[in-house]
């Protein structure tokens, strides 16, 4: 049976996971990993932060869905199915939209860390 | 092979954390994020090179920016202090800017403009706007 595609409330949070080569030497995080035009993201519903990692990661960053449709973005929860790539992972989200101009800085400004590598 | 050879050259005055970052992002393969990104276009990376070599021919302060991989194959320069902050992007058409001015209690403004990609005289503008030199965000 299909995950069910619900609507992602405004509060909830999306978690990103962080490539280490998005992460400056004093730790910052690069905007870089806001680019994508469907960005993916796990929904706080389905998963917590450090489960989000993987092998390549050395941070998950939050963003809240409302601060991501103030920047004409659209949240949308997209669960990945038992026999698709990277299956299952009901989390599964997207924040899509053209994040050219500094709608990237701005996401990446208004994250917050969620986990870290130690 | 003839353009990896060209990029490690070129870096000779950069320094060598630098250019060590400028091999790890020439080292990424398909993939690398676990999302299908792409790896870093050859000629972008020597179009960074060629930046950031005048920026510091330029300059004895200069400082060494943090080198970004996009994930369709680009490279973002960062460079961040308490009060500004300046990233240089490198896009299909050129060169995307976004700078930051965070006040004193912490509110940030945000500015945008866009440059093609050989007009080196208005990124130093950009730059001496990130060093403090130009008070203004230059106007396109």
């Amino acid at each position: 049976m299909a995950f069910a595609v619900e609507v992602i409330p405004d509060s909830d949070s999306l978690y990103r996971r962080i490539h280490r080569s998005h992460l400056t030497p004093e730790g910052k995080i690069s905007s870089a990993a806001f680019k994508d035009e469907q960005m993916s993201v796990n929904w706080e519903k389905y998963c917590d932060a450090k489960s989000c990692a993987n092998e390549s990661s050395v941070a998950v960053a939050a963003l809240i869905a409302a601060e991501c449709r103030a920047l004409s973005q659209t949240v949308l929860h997209a669960p990945v199915e038992p026999d698709q790539p990277s299956g299952p992972n009901q989390a599964h989200a997207e924040v899509r939209g053209r994040k050219t101009g500094a709608i990237s800085t701005k996401l990446r400004d208004k994250a917050n860390t969620a986990w870290q590598r130690q | 092979m003839m353009a990896e050879v060209s990029t490690k050259v070129c870096t000779v005055d950069l320094s060598p954390s630098l250019r060590q970052r400028i091999n790890e992002l020439s080292d990424l393969k398909p993939n690398w994020d676990g999302e299908k990104a792409k790896v870093v276009k050859t000629h972008v990376l020597a179009d960074v090179i060629e930046l950031l070599m005048r920026f510091r021919r330029r300059t004895e302060s200069f400082q060494e920016p943090f080198l970004a991989p996009t994930f369709d194959g680009f490279v973002q320069m960062e460079w961040h202090n308490e009060k500004r902050s300046l990233e240089i992007e490198a896009v299909d058409k050129g060169w995307s800017l976004v700078g930051t001015i965070t006040d004193e209690r912490g509110s940030r403004d945000y500015f945008t403009a866009e440059c093609e990609r050989s007009d080196f005289q208005k990124l130093e503008i950009f730059y001496d706007w990130y060093m403090d030199i130009e008070r203004l965000w230059p106007l396109q």
